[in-house]
């Protein structure tokens, strides 16, 4: 049942950290414009 | 940035996610990588969509020499390089348990890799301190001739011999039932994350502009 479900949590926390890290600096950019 | 815009991407993010990860399917043989492909080709999808928009504001730049359309390019091109990087390194999760290796010189993942540098040049050329109508000027022109290998990915799979390729096609009537509904919603949620995306990096490069006193 959980057959290359590592393979998927790497696809997930590479993506949401990769877009999470550019919203937090572009909002700290906005914030000190 | 709007910040009702921002608030409904995340809880429509979220609704993906919970679909994608506990309400599709499990396709034979490929169990948990498959569902990597609900990143992975919204991804792509929506890079491509972001750097069409390179492309149509370099347009508007050459014609209007507004700075305006340089900011949605330069906003677009970002969002596309992060989008394409993507790609770029889920493919290769998904590929090392299905293909047995991370990458292959196959003619889609090459192509795909050519535009991810052409754009790091981009990036570099944006950064290289020339003033700043130059470096708008540049950057339009090369924003449309990267645009050219968009439809050469697209067709790569048709280019080459089909021997030399183990890309899939993505042919979704072949899917298993129950696999187009979220695939649908997941390029919907990943474009509208892009928008969202779009919305805050040119608003953030207008203060930017406005501070140098080229607005």
């Amino acid at each position: 049942m959980y057959n290359y479900l590592e393979y998927f949590l790497a696809a997930f926390l590479v993506v949401f950290t990769v877009i999470l890290v550019w919203f937090v600096l572009n909002i700290k950019k906005l914030k000190n414009l | 940035m709007n910040l009702s815009l921002f608030i409904l991407s995340i809880i429509i993010m979220v609704c993906n996610l919970v679909w994608i990860t506990f309400l599709t399917p499990m396709v034979p043989d490929q169990e948990w990588a498959q569902k990597i492909f609900y990143l992975h080709v919204p991804l792509a999808w929506s890079g491509f969509l972001s750097y069409f928009f390179v492309m149509l504001s370099g347009l508007g730049y050459l014609f209007s020499r507004n700075l305006q359309y340089d900011r949605i390019g330069h906003a677009a091109a970002e969002i596309g390089t992060i989008f394409t990087g993507l790609v770029l390194l889920t493919g290769p999760i998904w590929a090392t348990p299905i293909w047995g290796k991370p990458w292959i010189w196959e003619p889609r993942l090459i192509t795909t890799l050519i535009l991810f540098v052409i754009y790091a040049g981009y990036f570099i050329l944006r950064n290289v301190g020339i003033y700043r109508q130059r470096v708008a000027l540049i950057s339009a022109i090369i924003g449309i001739i990267a645009f050219l290998d968009i439809p050469i990915i697209f067709t790569s799979v048709n280019f080459w011999a089909a021997e030399i390729q183990s890309h899939p096609q993505m042919g979704m009537s072949k899917q298993p039932s129950g696999i187009l509904s979220p695939f649908l919603f997941s390029l919907f949620a990943f474009t509208n994350l892009m928008f969202t995306m779009l919305f805050l990096k040119m608003k953030v490069l207008y203060l930017e502009d406005k501070e140098k006193n080229y607005v």
